[in-house]
This record gives C-alpha cells, sequence and structure tokens, in this order.
C-alpha cells in the first residue's frame, strides 16, 4: 500500500485589505502554482484535488479544476467550516492509500469583503439564520464571549490567562512573514482592548483576512531529495459528539484523542508543536485538554509554565488571531505551519530539532459552538 | 401573513418534542437523538434562568450597530436556549421566554 508523504507546501500573505484585481481566483492560482514549484512538479502530474475554499461560489471544485488546468482521477471540496482542512487532509491519505490517486494537491483560500463575510455567517446555517441572526448574534463573536465565561469559571481562568496565550502567539507571528499582526502585544494592551462582545476584545477575535495555503500530498518517493517528506502518523475526526447539548467546553477530540495517539503509537510529550485552530483562546485551550496534553487538566498552570515560556511551542504561525483568518485558509493554518516546521523551513520562528507536531481543526457553529472537529499527528520521516 | 402578524410576539418558544420518549429540543430536530424516534411534535417552554450573559457592542460592517444583549438560558426540562434581552440582566436571573417569529427572546420576571 502507498504511504502517504506530504512533499510541498505554500501560503500566500495574509492581508486585511485586497489588491485591485485580486480575489480568491487569483488567490488559488497563486498558492497552486507556488506549491507545484516548492514540490518541483507541474499541473499534468497532479491527479488529485481537494478544495477548501468558502467563496468559491458559484464554481464548485471541478470548475476550479478546469480553470487551474488539472485533469483528475480524484476530486473532494470540503464544507466543516474550521475542520475542513484537517477533513480533506483525511480524504487525501485514504486516497493515496488505496490508489486512487498519486499526487493530491489540497488547496485553502478565501479573499472576500468583510460585508460578503458578515453576510455569510448571518445566513452560515438554518439554525443560525433563523435563531440567532434577528436576535443581533453578529456572528460567533457573542457565542464564544458566553462560552469564554463558562470556562473561566470551570477552570478558575483569568483574563490574564487568555492575554498570555494571545502575547505568545503574537510574538510567533513576528517571526511569520505571512501573518497580519506581527508587532509586540502588551499585556496591558491585551486588557485595554476594544470589548466586542463581553468578555472577548478584538485582541480574543481573528481578525477576517484573505489569504491562501495549500501543501502537496504523495509519496515519499517524489518528495524533492534535497528536503525530508512529512509522514501522517494519525489523522481522527468527530462530528456533532454533543448534539449541542452540553457547555462547548469540550470538544469532539475529547471522544478520538485515545485513539488518535494510540494510532499514532507516540504521545503528547513527544510533540515538538502543537497548533490549535484558535477562532477564540478558550478554544486553543480547549482541544489541548481535550487532546489529554495537559496534565491534570491545570489549564491555568499549563499556559503560564508552557505556553508562555515557550516550553511547549503552541500556533507558531501567530494563529489565526496573529496570523488571519483567511476562511477555508484559515482551516489549513495550522496544518501548513507544522510541515513547515517539520520541514525545518520556518524561518525565524524555527522549533530546533522539531520532528513529530499536532494540528488541529475546529468549527462549523451549528447553534452555540462547534461540531466539527480533527487532528493530525505528522512526522519528518527520518 | 403579513410581517407584521408573523413576526408579532408570541409566549413561549417552540420547541419540537419527540413523540417517542417525550424529550424536547431546541432547535427542532427531525430524529430524536435519545431514543432515534422520526415523530416529533411542536411544543413550547415559557420560563428560563440565565447562565451567562454578553453585550455585542461591535458588529462586523456595521455601521449603525446599537448594542444587543443576549443571554444563554436553561429551562426547568433543560432546554439550553440563546435568547435576546432587552437590556442587561444578572446570571441566575429568572427570565420569561417569548419568540418573534422565529427569533427567541426573555424578559426579566418581575
Amino acid at each position: 500500500m502507498p504511504i502517504p508523504a506530504i512533499i510541498g507546501v505554500a501560503e500566500k500573505k495574509n492581508t486585511r485589505h485586497l489588491e485591485p484585481g485580486e480575489d480568491v481566483n487569483t488567490y488559488t492560482r497563486d498558492v497552486v502554482a507556488m506549491a507545484l514549484d516548492d514540490a518541483r512538479l507541474k499541473p499534468k502530474d497532479v491527479d488529485g484535488l481537494g478544495v477548501v475554499i468558502f467563496s468559491l461560489d458559484p464554481d464548485k471544485a471541478v470548475d476550479l479544476a478546469w480553470r487551474l488546468g488539472l485533469s483528475l482521477k480524484w476530486i473532494i471540496q470540503a464544507t466543516h467550516g474550521g475542520s475542513s482542512g484537517v477533513n480533506t487532509l483525511g480524504h487525501a491519505v485514504r486516497a493515496i492509500e488505496a490508489g486512487d490517486a498519486s499526487v493530491i494537491v489540497v488547496v485553502g483560500a478565501d479573499a472576500s469583503a468583510r460585508t460578503a463575510r458578515a453576510a455569510g455567517s448571518a445566513n452560515y446555517n438554518r439554525a443560525r439564520r433563523d435563531h440567532l441572526t434577528p436576535i443581533g448574534y453578529s456572528g460567533p463573536n457573542s457565542l464564544f464571549a458566553m462560552l469564554t465565561q463558562r470556562q473561566m469559571k470551570a477552570f478558575g481562568l483569568e483574563r490574564e490567562d487568555y492575554g498570555r496565550l494571545v502575547i505568545s502567539q503574537r510574538a510567533w507571528a513576528a517571526g511569520n512573514p505571512v501573518a497580519v499582526y506581527r508587532e509586540p502585544l502588551t499585556m496591558e494592551e491585551y486588557l485595554k482592548g476594544r470589548v466586542v462582545a463581553d468578555p472577548l476584545t478584538l485582541y480574543d477575535c481573528p481578525p477576517t483576512s484573505s489569504g491562501a495555503s495549500a501543501f502537496v500530498l504523495s509519496t515519499a518517493d517524489r518528495c524533492p531529495k534535497d528536503r525530508k517528506p512529512i509522514l501522517i502518523r494519525a489523522i481522527k475526526q468527530c462530528y456533532n459528539y454533543d448534539h449541542q447539548d452540553g457547555d462547548g467546553l469540550r470538544t469532539g477530540l475529547s471522544t478520538v484523542a485515545d485513539d488518535l495517539w494510540n494510532a499514532a503509537g507516540v504521545g503528547p510529550k513527544d510533540m515538538s508543536l502543537g497548533c490549535f485552530y484558535d477562532d477564540y483562546p478558550a478554544m486553543v485551550l480547549a482541544q489541548l485538554n481535550d487532546l489529554k496534553m495537559i496534565p491534570n487538566e491545570n489549564i491555568r498552570s499549563f499556559v503560564r509554565e508552557k505556553i508562555a515560556t515557550r516550553q511547549f511551542p503552541v500556533n507558531t504561525s501567530g494563529g489565526l488571531l496573529s496570523a488571519g483568518q483567511a476562511g477555508g485558509a484559515g482551516g489549513m493554518l495550522g496544518t501548513v505551519e507544522v510541515i513547515r516546521q517539520l520541514q525545518h523551513r520556518a524561518g525565524d520562528r524555527q522549533v530546533p530539532n522539531a520532528r513529530f507536531g499536532v494540528a488541529t481543526g475546529y468549527g462549523q457553529v451549528l447553534y452555540r459552538y462547534g461540531a466539527a472537529t480533527g487532528a493530525v499527528v505528522l512526522e519528518r520521516q527520518q | 401573513m403579513s410581517t407584521e402578524e408573523k413576526n408579532a410576539a408570541t409566549d413561549g418558544i417552540t420547541i419540537s418534542r419527540c413523540n417517542g420518549c417525550g424529550a424536547g429540543y431546541f432547535p427542532t430536530r427531525l430524529i430524536c437523538p435519545k431514543c432515534g424516534s422520526p415523530s416529533m411534535k411542536a411544543d413550547k417552554v415559557h420560563n428560563a434562568v440565565v447562565e451567562e450573559t454578553t453585550c455585542v457592542r461591535h458588529a462586523a460592517a456595521q455601521e449603525n450597530w446599537t448594542p444587543k444583549h443576549l443571554a444563554t438560558v436553561r429551562t426547568p426540562e433543560g432546554q439550553v436556549i440563546v435568547v435576546g434581552l432587552p437590556g442587561p440582566v444578572d446570571r441566575g436571573a429568572k427570565v420569561q421566554l417569548f419568540e418573534e417569529g422565529m427569533a427567541p427572546y426573555g424578559r426579566p420576571v418581575k
């Protein structure tokens, strides 16, 4: 059975404001070309395409393949919010293993105006359109504001604890040339940030941006000889695990964590870094906890002693909160960052000797919190 | 039915209640996740207690936004609903539920 390996990766710089003439098509074109160039392949070498783009309408994945000049044997399009990147990687891994495709490009991109994003959030699904938009919820900020209050109460957290995470991610972003916000952030600035939905400030909410990222999944023998292939040790997903009947402080990852680590054959202590979908700081902490990476569920201590000190590198791209949330590309951000770190091509933010990394996806807020989750453990081939 | 009639406030919030096991859900479901029955009927819940509140002070791409007060409330039966409020309400306060169209709201019980 072919063993899947990631052999190329690319990102286009995130931006808050599109340049004239740019749109989701130009962003997608650019990043696919960059990823293929990075893998030293041509479009004719590609026989699989995974699409993680939320603003592609009215086109579909096959329209995109046509425009990109790709003739394919395998194609998929994900609509699972922030977990779409991990979801698509999971499908692509099985396609390579099954022999359905030999070179798959997975591309995430979004480039649209803020007004279009706001309209999309208002009409995201039936429950939010009918029951939340009319009461002025204004997107997920308000829902995660109340979830954050629950987490603060349940785990004894203070605003400063979230601040330490956000400030840490901003410091990592200084080394990421594609991040939108790279200047240092102080605790005083964080605490005085403009309140968006109590208690969340603008620093707790991901800045919507335009951006694109892509990776090439194939087999190790197709990897350029001057770099190590990145192997997939394990990938697990969970959808609608609690029917929205819980408090949102647990995600579906809590139900697959044991399976993930057992399949990977390594554990949390073996990870060189982790990139957790950070639509809000509370969800980074929830996912770390669900994956059993926080001893004794002492979240407060973990933030102070491991994340703020960089003893355990978290969201080294800066995460969505500093690099920017570029729709579908945002759901790829963590996976792409772990790939770069394991390739030892992360520049100023490189984690020394990175060998294993975990990336997650989280999203598709059905009503009160996200319902789609996934996690992948990647390894630098030795 | 006119828009005004459709959106007129009515007491209680509509839920779906399973004809198999009696469990009630908001938002409505098609199949009961507890017993698997596909048979549901409309019912109403009328009272709840406030668990968390927030005030939406800014909204993306909205220039003339006015702050909106929201709460997560729990009914005696256990449904957890996000409702609009007329103004600030304390945690633990009891609210009377009503809906305008499909939009759920709560008002403090005096």
